[in-house]
C-alpha cells in the first residue's frame, strides 16, 4: 500500500492538468478550471506549508534498500504528459477557432457530458490563461527529461518547444547545472530582482547560451551558424508546429492567443528558476555544495505537485538521479511551498520582506567566507541596507 | 534608457513593422489556406529568431551581469 500511495502521490500535476484539459473541452464557464485549479493549489500550500505539520518524506527504499519508486511506472507518466499538452494545446486551439470564426465545431456531447458551444471573450481570456498555467506546469515533466540522454531528451526539447522555449533543456543541463549561483548561469536570481525582470534575463540568457554555444560548436565543425545542425534555431523550429495551428484556426487572434499562453509558460519556468536559488551566492571556480539551493521539505503539496523538484540541492548534487530518488540534504529552506511563494513574488515587496531574513540567516550561518563577502556587495547593490550584512563595492 | 530597455523597444519596433507589413500584404486573408498558413507560419518564426537575436546584440554581455560596473 504504501509503495502504491508512494507512486501515485506523483499524479497531483497530471491531474490537474487532465482536469483543465476536461474543462477546454466541456466549454463554457469550465474553461477556467485552469486558474481555479491555481488559486486552490495557492491555497491549500499556503495552508499546509504554514501548519508546519507536513514535512514530505522523499519517495525512499523499502527495508531491502529497494526503491519504492516504481521506474518504469513513473517514466511511462512522464512520457505520456506530451501527448496530453498536445491534446491541450489542440483544445485551446478548437477554441479560439469557434471564438474567431464564430463557426460551431465538434459534437455537442462526449459520454453524456454537455459541450458547450461558442466562447466569448472573457472565456477566450480563461481558456488562454488556464491552458498557459498548466502548459507551464507541465515544464517541470520537460525538465525531468532533459537530464536524460537519447530520444527521452528529445522528447523534453519537443514538450519544451510547445511552448517556444525548447533552448531550454541544453542551458539548463549545461549551463546551470555547471555555473548555479554566480552570474554566468542567468537562471540564478541575485537579491533584489524582481520575477518580472528575471523572467526577461533568465529567459534570454538561456536562449542566448546556446546561441552561444552553437556558434562555438559550429565554428569549430566548420559547418555555417544558418544550418540545420544549429540546435538554437532548430529548438526554435521545433515550435512551427504550434505556430502553424493557432495560425491556421484563427488568424491574427489565434497568434495572440498563443502568445499569451507560451508567456504565461514560460513566466511560470522562470518562477521555479527564481525559487530555487534566489540570491543564493557561490564563489566562482568553488564546488557547487547543498547551501547553493533551496529545498521545500516542508510542503507536500509542492513536492508530488512538482515531483520532487523542490529537492534541488540533491537534484543539483546528482543532477541524473531520477526525481524518485532524491533525497533531503538539510539544505536551505524557506518553509513553504511553490504555489504559495508564487503568490508571494507576484508582489515583490512582499517576497522582499519574506526572503531577507531567511538570506540573513544564509548570510550567518551557511556562506563561506568567501560567500559572505560576496553577500556584503550584493545586499548592497540591492539597497538592502538593512541587512546585517552590507557592504559598498570598492 | 538601459540597454535592456533599449533591446525591448527595437524588439517592438522591429515586430511591430514586420506585423504591420504581413497585415498589410493580407497574410490574415488567407490563413485558412494550408500552404499559405504554413509560410506565414515560418515566417513569424523567423520573426521571431531576429527578435530574441536582436535582444542579444542591442543588451550585450553586460545586461546579465549582476554588477555591471565591477
Amino acid at each position: 500500500m504504501h509503495k502504491f500511495l508512494v507512486n501515485i502521490r506523483y499524479f497531483e500535476t497530471p491531474i490537474l492538468i487532465f482536469a483543465t484539459l476536461v474543462g477546454l473541452v466541456v466549454g463554457g464557464p469550465w474553461v477556467w478550471t485552469g486558474v481555479v485549479l491555481l488559486i486552490s493549489s495557492i491555497i491549500i500550500d499556503w495552508a499546509t506549508s504554514a501548519s508546519k505539520l507536513f514535512h514530505c518524506e522523499p519517495a525512499g527504499r523499502d527495508e531491502n534498500g529497494d526503491l519504492y519508486g516504481i521506474d518504469w511506472f513513473l517514466k511511462v507518466m512522464m512520457w505520456v504528459q506530451y501527448p496530453v499538452f498536445v491534446m491541450l494545446q489542440l483544445a485551446l486551439v478548437w477554441r479560439v477557432y469557434e471564438f474567431a470564426t464564430g463557426n460551431v465545431f465538434g459534437p455537442n456531447e462526449i459520454f453524456g457530458i454537455t459541450i458547450h458551444h461558442g466562447v466569448t471573450g472573457w472565456e477566450m481570456y480563461g481558456a488562454t490563461v488556464s491552458a498557459g498555467i498548466y502548459m507551464g506546469l507541465g515544464i517541470m515533466f520537460g525538465h525531468e527529461l532533459a537530464h536524460t540522454k537519447g530520444p527521452t531528451f528529445v522528447l523534453a526539447r519537443w514538450m519544451m518547444a510547445l511552448s517556444g522555449i525548447a533552448h531550454f533543456c541544453y542551458a539548463h543541463v549545461y549551463n546551470h547545472h555547471l555555473e548555479l549561483g554566480c552570474e554566468d548561469d542567468p537562471a540564478t536570481s541575485p537579491r533584489g530582482r524582481n520575477i518580472y525582470k528575471h523572467y526577461l534575463l533568465s529567459h534570454f540568457g538561456q536562449s542566448r547560451f546556446l546561441y552561444v554555444m552553437e556558434q562555438q560548436r559550429l565554428k569549430k565543425k566548420g559547418v555555417p551558424f544558418i544550418s540545420w545542425q544549429n540546435r538554437w534555431m532548430r529548438g526554435y523550429a521545433m515550435s512551427l508546429p504550434t505556430i502553424f495551428m493557432f495560425w491556421f484556426a484563427a488568424g491574427w487572434i489565434g497568434l495572440g492567443v498563443m502568445v499569451g499562453s507560451w508567456v504565461i509558460s514560460a513566466f511560470e519556468l522562470e518562477v521555479l528558476n527564481y525559487l530555487e536559488h534566489y540570491g543564493l551566492i557561490r564563489e566562482k571556480g568553488q564546488p557547487i555544495d547543498y547551501h547553493h539551493s533551496w529545498d521545500v521539505a516542508e510542503s507536500p503539496f509542492t513536492q508530488w505537485g512538482f515531483i520532487e523538484i523542490g529537492r534541488q540541492a540533491d537534484h543539483h548534487d546528482r543532477g541524473e538521479t531520477h526525481f524518485w530518488e532524491l533525497e533531503d540534504c538539510g539544505a536551505p529552506d524557506t518553509g513553504y511551498g511553490y504555489y504559495a511563494m508564487l503568490a508571494l513574488l507576484l508582489v515583490p515587496p512582499a517576497w522582499e520582506r519574506f526572503i531577507k531574513p531567511r538570506l540573513a540567516d544564509w548570510d550567518e550561518n551557511r556562506a563561506s567566507e568567501g560567500e559572505r563577502k560576496i553577500a556584503a556587495r550584493m545586499n548592497y547593490l540591492a539597497g538592502w541596507h538593512d541587512m546585517p550584512l552590507c557592504e559598498k563595492p570598492e | 534608457m538601459s540597454k535592456v530597455q533599449q533591446a525591448l523597444l527595437a524588439i517592438a519596433a522591429f515586430t511591430g513593422v514586420a506585423g504591420f507589413i504581413l497585415y498589410t500584404l493580407g497574410v490574415g486573408d488567407h490563413h485558412f489556406n494550408p500552404l499559405w498558413a504554413l509560410g506565414t507560419s515560418i515566417v513569424f518564426l523567423v520573426i521571431l529568431l531576429i527578435d530574441v537575436w536582436m535582444f542579444f546584440a542591442i543588451s550585450g554581455e553586460d545586461a546579465f551581469k549582476w554588477d555591471p560596473d565591477a
